[in-house]
């Protein structure tokens, strides 16, 4: 039988068949949503080291990458700050967490929509219940996870595009949904993209339309990037710092086989240094080679061919980076645009879901041998269940890493009297360090959220310190600290003027800042002599807000170069994805009184005397 | 040998969930990483 993701599903005949049945696998998706994620689906904010949401973030120069520094979480701080204008924060971020496994399971369970109800809970099972997802979760890399659960419905829409010419609206969509990072954007743009204008039925002036298209949704990250460069993009340091790391003796290539390997150790379950690991990878990579020939046959040679060479890549690039740094280093900093790929770990995702696929496929294929109904239903359940035994400690908010909190009363207030000045000026955030341990999230290292509570734009350390035992070295590790340097010139100039003892009022006029947020009980408390100067004008419990005098004109900070081309091309493709979701919306809804109206019509046939 | 194949499977996955699911108890114990005694709260630790 030919398999594709266009087949109706079918269950394997005496495995798992009935009319219920379909609800089976969205069941087992939302089931294995709520056993992952567990008290992070509290209320609350979910605090953990990147991932920051506040209850309203501001749209602010920085958010769409006109700050100072790169443009890392761009278009995705512009996204956050325009829906936050209507839903809160924590609703948000709820959202997003839930959409990442629901999204990836159910994805990859429509790309496995013709090989039975068996594969497609085998399939879900292991792209929501991996290290990969995992790792990233309690890394706080959210919008990258989101372009990874949309990564099997960009394929299949790709697919659909390829075989027919039908779905590129949903595959620009898909693009769009992932590109809210660049890393995000890349990594379903290069997986999907060519499978759907390589070749295929498609007419060559859709497949250029279709092309031009993913590149304007990358554009809102790819314009700010290009028109407002700044030096230091990527650094050796990072390079290294960042790269893929062995979570067992057996290495870095067998870890980043299974999906894990991410450079923070303190991301990384307990479970994935055991033996468990091992036996998880090997049984998943074994059924994924027994499977990859129907993989061929369900998505077409092309698709799986394209899907399995980008897998390939991203593995040995993830795995150089372990095993060749200096190599990896000089790639990471002298080919234009590879510092995107400074944090290895991320080059996996393709791989992740491919196995998830093949493996699926390749246990589908095994159970198919059998003909006892009972003994297919206990292996399609070993698929299910074993990868959860193999990595017990993802569930319940990966043991409790993930957490909702509630931030304490004094931030909104800090955040309504810096709103209720009207004196303009940017605000510096102290203590001088990125991250934050706060008591209210159970000391769990998370960035420093003023940035985002801040209703103006903030002058915040972004240098991020990393320890790495026996790292001493250049001159800029101290000890086993390495320091990544950061990219936003004003932080650069604070930082400096911090490190030589010089009150902060000296250089705030210049840099455009009037404020000082100080976050008490924080690592580095600041000298005192930074204040000096400042007057203090609120303070509730830890925060604490300093004010440069009326009487010092502070310099006016002026649009940055390009800032009318970055804001154009952010408007134009809002309106276009704006004009695409109406009309699939009008497309759908069309479809569906229709259905309506025949089923009313045949009612009425059915009634008539 | 497919008549008790399912019981064999059954005991396997039951192994495997209940040793996980100890592990898991013990693991939750040590959640967080230990602090690094360092001037900075550090973005992450590779060692």
């Amino acid at each position: 039988m030919v398999i594709h993701p266009d087949t109706p599903s079918v269950a394997p005949r005496g495995a798992l068949a009935g009319g219920w049945i379909g609800l089976i696998v969205p069941a087992w998706v939302l089931v294995l949503t709520v056993v992952l994620l567990g008290p992070s689906l509290a209320p609350g904010f979910v605090l953990s080291y990147d991932m920051v949401f506040v209850p309203r973030q501001d749209l602010l120069p920085s958010s769409i990458g006109l700050g100072g520094g790169l443009p890392r979480a761009v278009p995705q701080d512009a996204v956050v700050a325009i829906v936050t204008t209507v839903i809160d924060g924590a609703w948000l971020q709820h959202a997003v967490l839930l959409a990442i496994p629901i999204l990836a399971g159910s994805g990859v369970a429509r790309l496995l929509r013709g090989a039975g109800h068996g594969a497609q809970l085998v399939g879900a099972t292991l792209a929501i219940w991996n290290p990969f997802v995992v790792e990233r979760l309690v890394q706080g890399h959210w919008a990258l996870l989101l372009a990874y659960a949309a990564t099997p419905w960009a394929i299949a829409a790709a697919i659909r595009v390829r075989r027919n010419g039908f779905g590129a609206g949903a595959l620009i969509g898909w693009c769009a949904f992932g590109a809210l990072v660049p890393s995000g954007g890349i990594l379903v743009a290069v997986t999907a993209l060519p499978i759907a204008v390589v070749g295929g039925s498609a007419r060559a002036a859709r497949k250029t339309a279709l092309t031009a298209a993913a590149i304007a949704v990358n554009l809102p990250w790819i314009v700010p990037a290009v028109v407002h460069a700044r030096s230091g993009a990527a650094d050796d340091v990072g390079a290294e710092v960042f790269a893929l790391r062995g979570e067992g003796v057996w290495g870095p290539a067998v870890t980043a086989l299974g999906g894990g390997g991410l450079w923070n150790v303190g991301a990384v379950p307990t479970s994935r240094g055991t033996a468990a690991a091992l036996v998880l990878t090997l049984l998943v990579l074994a059924a994924a080679v027994t499977g990859w020939a129907s993989l061929r046959q369900m998505l077409g040679r092309a698709a799986a061919w394209w899907w399995t060479m980008i897998a390939v890549t991203g593995w040995v690039m993830a795995v150089a980076s372990a095993i060749a740094p200096a190599i990896w280093a000089n790639m990471i900093t002298t080919i234009p645009g590879a510092g995107l790929a400074r944090d290895a770990h991320k080059l996996l995702a393709p791989l992740v879901l491919l196995l998830a696929v093949a493996a699926a496929l390749g246990l589908s294929r095994g159970w198919q041998r059998i003909s006892d109904p009972t003994a297919r239903r206990s292996i399609i359940a070993a698929g299910m269940l074993i990868p959860l035994g193999l990595l017990p400690d993802a569930a319940l908010g990966v043991s409790g890493r993930l957490s909702a909190v509630d931030y304490p009363a004094q931030w909104q207030q800090m955040r309504q009297f810096v709103a209720q000045q009207s004196d303009p000026g940017d605000v510096i955030v102290l203590p001088w360090s990125t991250f934050r341990d706060f008591d209210f999230n159970a000391g769990r290292t998370m960035l420093d959220p003023a940035p985002r509570w801040l209703p103006r734009s903030s002058i915040a350390a972004d240098f991020l310190p990393v320890f790495v035992a026996g790292g001493a070295g250049p001159e800029d590790r101290g000890g086993d600290i390495v320091i990544v340097p950061g990219d936003d010139p004003r932080s650069r100039d604070v930082g400096r003027a911090l490190a030589q003892g010089r009150p902060l009022a000296q250089v705030m006029a210049d840099l455009g800042a009037r404020w000082v947020v100080v976050e008490a009980g924080q690592r580095p408390e600041p000298e005192p002599t930074a204040l000096t100067g400042l007057d203090l004008v609120w303070a509730e419990q830890d925060l604490a807000v300093w004010k440069l005098s009326d009487a010092v004109p502070i310099e006016s900070r002026g649009w940055p170069t390009g800032a009318g081309l970055v804001i154009g091309i952010d408007l134009a493709v809002l309106v276009g994805l704006a004009g695409l979701f109406a009309g699939w919306a009008l497309r759908s809804g069309g479809r569906a009184l229709r259905r309506l109206d025949v089923r009313w019509q045949r009612e009425s046939a059915r009634k008539a005397p | 040998m497919s008549v008790i194949l399912g019981p064999i499977v059954a005991a396997v996955v039951g192994a495997v969930l209940a040793g996980g699911a100890a592990f898991a108890v013990i693991s939750t114990q040590s959640a967080l990483p230990p602090t690094v005694d360092a001037p900075y709260v550090v973005y992450g630790s590779t060692n």
